[in-house]
């Protein structure tokens, strides 16, 4: 049985975060890992913004300086993400040769979530897969999650709410037209926590042991607890500084 | 002149769309938005695309574009684009 690499979850930095999902996506897609998935959190709160987005539309640069908030654009296309204490963060990278996941992409997002939402069920919660990228209990999204093929790889990358402090979502300047869509009238309205549905916080460390658990079965690989290469650490210290320049964050 | 339009595509995502035209012909584009384009560079190469096309060619241009290049679109399609800068969409 072919094994998944696991990365024990660990709290690091926003641009170290970024910077290593980066770096394990081109590892693993150049075949020198085999397919892993890395379990973490944000050192720091932290906006992360989709590869399109304009920054200044997004975010209230203002609040973020204040809170002490980084802002970081990620590989991956996709919405605004406040990353707070309370998620759980993932990314799964393998092969972008079609034997792990389907060629097609919104196939492939049911495909990877799948054993998020069985993850979420495990607790105790009614999760659904919410196309195209979002994992919902009861009408509000408790995951997102986003994708990039590059690098010969599937990099998707997302979040599980396990709590939040609302008031610092006032570092997204949400859409009118998104909300209205969505049939809500502000951020908070759409985003619920495992700690509200389940009426109490699940550890951290225990959810992505979980996580780790319905990956394996979900996808027929053997689960094998590991560590990331010495290249990819030193490829993860080369790309922080990108991660961390103006000319990334402010790049639309 | 600048224009800027939205669209949030139903079941998909929002796209922004920034044009800068003189007497029809489009000088500047930047899209941006919550969308997923594979690969990521070809956004640019969709915007360069429409650079020089007058405002009643865009539609035909994209499709153009869509002969020329694989560019996979998620949560929108090149046609919203055009929807956008045809002020087909809700505006700003």
């Amino acid at each position: 049985m072919e094994g998944l690499r696991v990365l024990r979850f660990e709290v690091q930095d926003p641009f170290y975060n970024m910077a290593l999902d980066e770096a394990i996506a081109r590892s693993v897609g150049g075949g020198e890992s085999p397919p892993t998935l890395r379990l973490y959190g944000w050192a720091q709160r932290a906006v992360s913004l989709g590869y399109f987005q304009e920054i200044l539309e997004e975010v209230d640069l203002g609040f973020c300086r204040e809170k002490g908030i980084e802002v970081v654009r990620r590989i991956t296309g996709g919405g605004a993400v406040l990353h707070t204490e309370g998620e759980l963060t993932y990314s799964f990278a393998v092969k972008d040769d079609g034997s792990y996941v389907p060629e097609d992409i919104e196939e492939s997002y049911k495909r990877i979530c799948s054993p998020i939402v069985a993850c979420i069920r495990r607790l105790g919660a009614e999760a659904v897969f919410r196309p195209i990228n979002d994992i919902e209990v009861a009408g509000k999204k408790v995951s997102g999650n986003a994708q990039t093929r590059r690098f010969g790889a599937v990099l998707q990358h997302g979040t599980l709410l396990l709590s939040i402090d609302y008031s610092m979502l006032r570092a997204l300047r949400p859409r009118v037209e998104k909300l209205r869509d969505k049939g809500v009238s502000d951020v908070g309205g759409r985003v619920t926590t495992l700690k509200e549905i389940l009426k109490f916080e699940p550890d951290r460390e225990s959810v992505a042991d979980i996580l780790a658990e319905e990956f394996g079965k979900s996808l027929g690989l053997e689960l094998r607890y590991g560590r990331i290469t010495d290249k990819e650490r030193e490829l993860a210290r080369d790309l922080v500084r990108k991660y961390r320049s103006e000319e990334w964050t402010f790049r639309r | 002149m600048e224009m800027v339009g939205i669209k949030k595509v139903k079941g998909g995502k929002l796209i922004k769309v920034r044009v800068e035209e003189e007497g029809g012909i489009i000088k500047e584009v930047k899209i941006s938005g919550d969308f997923f384009v594979h690969p990521e560079d070809a956004i640019e190469d969709i915007e360069k695309s429409l650079k020089g096309v007058h405002l009643s060619k865009v539609r035909e241009a994209l499709r153009d574009f869509a002969m020329r290049k694989t560019v996979r679109t998620v949560g929108f399609a090149l046609d919203d684009i055009a929807d956008v800068i045809e002020g087909r969409s809700d505006g700003i």
